[in-house]
């Protein structure tokens, strides 16, 4: 049954978020040209941009309440689509699967741009760097929503091209210029691979668009499970759904696409590492979800997938211990929490290719694991980065003392470390939980679940490890004085999210015991 | 497989001799220009399936803007990495390798792929004018990619400004 398509003047509405960072960041430019160098200015009306398109999502998401798509995530799993709300000539999609990832992806970039409010000082002209974070951010909230393979490249493009060019901002380091070289060459070869893939899709289906939408009665989703079969085309898929994975994996930064990683993220400014390591992934995972879930058939990709994520968790895991840089321990912890998120999409496919009913575990761990990572992953780095502004450096063995010389700073690390870890009372131990759930109620994927308990205990010896150091080790330098308003704020959101996450999901948990493994 | 004409084995010997100079050479002007030549064969073959216009804009953008480009890219930065090292056998053996296992994977999956099976909205045709069909799609089913797609060039453009300018800080 074909989907059907809004009336056009309130197809414009599904992507009021997406216009407002257009406008924003288009004013940024602007602004840095009236205004040179202002950066408070820059960064309030780059803030202001990004609250005010998290406050316009409302409008989606009440079009789509309208409809009667709710309850929300589960559209993503309706093998029919006759729930999913297109637009825009079926390109854009706004179910729940969009709507819930849009959230996350703006509410990350918001506590990106409150992080580096004093960071753009050191710019010559800040406000361009805050309409990059914006335009990123727009990049990123088009892919979450695209509904057509030319749609999902282009996005994933735009997200790359302007990724390489904030990665590389701090031209006068080597370091940061040397990171954008390579994030460009990986991104570049990559995308290329992606994109053979979907040309086979297409030579296949004969259409890019996923789902059938009004006037056109088949789309790539509809097409494919026909296709599949004929042992003719078979190979031809699977290749495909293979190549295409090269593209999504880099984003989400999952073995063995994830050599690109450390040097990336340490050479790169700390509020872009923030950036990439949370909303530019989550990104990432919406567009596998939404690839991998609905458009290729879930049995023939389970295996790998499954054998790709133990991967992952074991290597970031593993890869972390060793470090004695901050920002090269969090980016193979940001590795290895591909690898759970992973799991959880796995798990989730492996329900639709068992032909089992979908519980809310598999429906929800993924979304929530990476909202809950947004707020525990920024907090984290947002210490760092006030730690660096004071002390200009990111060596563990020089946050020796930490606990003396800020309390305040110690424990909100200590906080965020424990959240990463999976360890209540944090939202991070419910992120945990739910993934875990949903790969032990999944058939034959008990294992995985092994894997990523074992690897999460492995992960709190070398969280443990920066805790000691703050902790125990006396403090060598005087105390720190630095105060600042956008990080404090971007503090305060972390905390708050990563304590409400934990705090709400006593109502969710009810949810889930109906559907206990 | 029907069988192959005089113009498509001319255009495929050109396509793929001047890709493997372009991997081949050390010289990376030359390299460049045969990257041109070698998309000048992939705009003949384009013509080869029916779609002039498809190759008419392969000429103006990749023979034309794209090979200028990368000429004038190289004559503005690179005057000291005109002679790369000469590459080891091994990289050759390694990189061989890998582009043949590849190549021989998506050979066997495009040939023993019925594509004449698939059930296609519309199959190409000789006869049709496929300017007007491209003009909907870009400005109507594809408008929004497009329009994405502007917005994606201005992003790239304020980015090749800021990295390109010079400037001293801090």
């Amino acid at each position: 049954m074909p989907t059907p398509i809004l009336p056009s003047g309130e197809q414009f509405l599904t992507i009021l978020p997406e216009l407002v960072l257009l406008a924003g960041g288009m004013l940024l430019l602007v602004v840095e040209m009236v205004w040179p160098r202002n950066t408070r200015l820059s960064a309030v009306v780059g803030i202001g941009t990004l609250a005010a398109a998290l406050v316009a999502l409302a409008a989606p998401w009440q079009l789509a309440a309208e409809g009667g798509r709710v309850p929300f995530l589960l559209n993503a799993a309706d093998p029919a689509h006759t729930n999913t709300l297109l637009s825009l000539s079926g390109t854009v999609v706004s179910d729940g699967l969009a709507l819930a990832f849009k959230a996350i992806l703006l509410t990350g970039g918001l506590i990106v741009m409150l992080m580096s409010a004093r960071y753009g000082e050191r710019f010559r002209n800040p406000a361009e760097f805050f309409s990059l974070l914006v335009f990123a951010t727009l990049a990123s909230l088009l892919l979450a929503g695209a509904a057509d393979l030319l749609m999902i490249y282009l996005a994933l493009e735009f997200l790359s091209i302007s990724s390489y060019i904030l990665v590389g901002y701090l031209k006068f380091q080597p370091r940061s210029t040397e990171a954008s070289i390579k994030y460009f060459l990986y991104g570049a070869i990559t995308a290329a691979v992606m994109l053979y893939g979907m040309s086979l899709v297409y030579g296949l289906t004969g259409t890019t668009n996923l789902y059938p939408t009004a006037g056109r009665d088949f789309g790539v989703q509809t097409q494919l499970q026909t296709l599949l079969t004929s042992a003719n085309t078979r190979p031809a898929i699977l290749i495909a759904a293979g190549l295409i994975l090269v593209g999504l994996g880099f984003k989400t930064a999952i073995v063995p696409f994830h050599q690109w990683v450390p040097d990336v993220y340490d050479g790169s400014p700390t509020p872009v590492m923030a950036w990439l390591s949370v909303v530019s992934k989550a990104a990432g995972f919406a567009a596998l979800v939404r690839v991998f879930i609905s458009l290729f058939p879930a049995q023939e990709w389970v295996g790998p997938l499954a054998i790709l994520a133990a991967l992952t968790m074991v290597l970031g895991n593993l890869a972390a211990i060793p470090q004695t840089n901050i920002k090269r321990l969090l980016a193979y912890s940001s590795i290895s929490h591909a690898g759970y998120v992973l799991m959880g999409v796995v798990a989730w496919g492996q329900m639709q290719a068992m032909g089992q009913q979908l519980t809310p575990w598999h429906l929800y761990g993924v979304p929530v694991y990476l909202a809950t990572y947004v707020f525990m992953n920024l907090g984290a780095l947002a210490v760092v980065l006030t730690f660096y502004e004071e002390n200009r450096t990111h060596e563990i063995d020089d946050y020796a003392g930490l606990s003396q010389r800020s309390p305040v700073l110690a424990w909100l690390m200590v906080f965020f470390l424990l959240s990463l870890a999976g360890i209540p009372p944090t939202a991070g131990f419910i992120g945990k939980f739910l993934l875990l759930g949903a790969a032990i109620a999944a058939p034959g994927l008990w294992w995985l679940a092994v894997v990523a308990f074992v690897t999460t205990v492995i992960s709190v010896y070398y969280y443990w490890r920066v805790v000691q150091v703050m902790f125990l080790r006396p403090a060598q330098r005087p105390e720190m004085k630095r105060r600042e308003w956008g990080i404090a704020w971007a503090l305060g959101l972390a905390v708050f999210g990563t304590a409400a996450i934990f705090l709400g999901a006593g109502g969710f948990l009810e949810m889930f015991r109906l559907h206990l493994p | 497989m029907g069988q192959l004409s005089w113009p498509f084995i001319i255009l495929l010997l050109l396509t793929i001799i001047s890709a493997v100079v372009v991997v081949a050479e050390r010289n990376i002007v030359r390299a460049a220009v045969s990257l041109g030549l070698s998309f000048l064969g992939v705009a003949g073959l384009y013509l080869l399936l029916h779609a002039p216009f498809l190759a008419g804009a392969q000429v103006l953008i990749y023979v034309g803007a794209i090979t200028i480009l990368i000429l004038f890219a190289i004559m503005m930065t690179a005057q000291r990495l005109m002679r790369p090292p000469r590459r080891a056998l091994e990289t050759w053996i390694l990189s061989g390798a890998v582009a043949t296992a590849l190549f021989g994977t998506l050979a066997y999956v495009i040939i023993n792929t019925r594509w004449h099976e698939v059930d296609r909205a519309a199959q190409a045709r000789p006869d049709v004018d496929y300017v007007p069909v491209l003009a909907d799609s870009l400005l109507q089913t594809y408008l929004f990619p497009f329009e994405v797609a502007s917005v994606l060039l201005l992003v790239a453009l304020v980015g090749a400004i800021i990295l390109a300018k010079e400037e001293r800080i801090d």
